[in-house]
């Protein structure tokens, strides 16, 4: 194998990636050759160059308390679904109640509807606007 | 430990959380430059990994998928400005126990990588960021960047000897 072939060899060599029955011969090809030494040594320097850069990271223990905060917090979220969902059922059954019922006057009927109606239409109109936003979004195909 | 955390095991999850919350903090922080930013988003990936695990495909290796997720959430909080690009974020080194000489000069060796990584072209910036602040091996490097590993290789080959012209540059500047 020739110098060119070598060289991403070499740099699997140097991170660890080389399948072990390929390192004998990486090694082999090292001791005979000067100029693959010398780039095997400038990848190892350059590798040792970065490690000294430092990432500022927060305190230990939030890396520590990160698992049990998820699932607190995954936790959480579970309950909202709960909360919202039935609430959501229980609005809506209380509606069919005062529609259905015959006891109830007609203004509040009404009343109630024009609530719940108006609703609708504002979060309606909130999607839409969200949609017509979202289409018109440069980076659409990035966020995908 | 993966098919356990699919699976529901909290414990399991826990394992993964621990095993992958820096690599996904430094993915963060390549993005958005600031530690409060990126550890709100790491925690965000993580809950929803949790959410989502039943998305998840065990086949394929699993931090290209929380890099996935980490990208989406950092592009999402960035919608507003115009920094989109990974890349290294600004860091003070403490040098313990080191001469006042030495720090000095240790300060302007990593202020020179610094200066020759920012000078890369994009794809190579990326690749150097992934395989030495994310510890990601060439399989993940290539499911992450959607190419080969082959192709993985010869870029980050490529990548480093830029980096390295870039830093010769700057020592004769120097």
């Amino acid at each position: 194998m020739n110098c060119k072939e070598m060289k991403l060899k070499i740099q699997a060599l140097t991170d660890n990636e080389l399948e072990e029955k390929e390192i004998h011969e990486v090694l082999n090809h090292l001791e005979s050759c000067y100029r693959c030494r010398e780039d095997y040594i400038s990848l190892l320097q350059l590798q040792k160059k970065m490690k000294n850069i430092a990432i500022p990271e927060p305190q230990k223990e939030w890396f520590e308390d990160l698992p049990h905060r998820v699932l607190r917090r995954s936790g959480a979220l579970l309950g909202k679904v709960l909360f919202l969902g039935s609430y959501i059922l229980l609005l809506g059954y209380a509606l069919y109640s005062l529609f259905r019922s015959k006891n109830e006057e007609i203004i509040i009927k009404f009343a109630v509807g024009g609530v719940v109606l108006g609703g609708l239409i504002l979060l309606i109109v909130s999607l839409a606007d969200r949609i017509r936003e979202s289409r018109s979004d440069k980076y659409k195909g990035v966020l995908k | 430990m993966i098919l356990a955390a699919k699976a529901g095991n909290k414990t399991a999850f826990s394992w993964l959380v621990e095993k992958y919350s820096r690599r996904v903090y430094r993915a963060a922080l390549s993005f958005l430059h600031n530690i409060e930013d990126a550890s709100d988003i790491a925690q965000e990936v993580f809950i929803r990994a949790y959410n989502n695990m039943a998305a998840y495909d065990p086949q394929r290796p699993l931090y290209p998928w929380l890099y996935r997720i980490t990208r989406n959430l950092c592009i999402n909080r960035l919608k507003s400005s115009t920094d989109r690009e990974s890349s290294l974020p600004d860091v003070q080194i403490p040098f313990k126990g080191e001469t006042p000489e030495l720090q000095l000069i240790k300060k302007e060796e990593i202020r020179h990588l610094r200066k020759a990584i920012a000078g890369l072209k994009p794809s190579y910036r990326e690749i150097l960021l992934l395989k030495h602040f994310q510890d990601c091996s060439y399989a993940e490097i290539a499911d992450i960047l959607s190419i080969p590993v082959g192709t993985v290789m010869s870029r980050l080959y490529n990548a480093r000897m830029s980096l390295r012209k870039e830093l010769l540059k700057e020592d004769t500047i120097a």
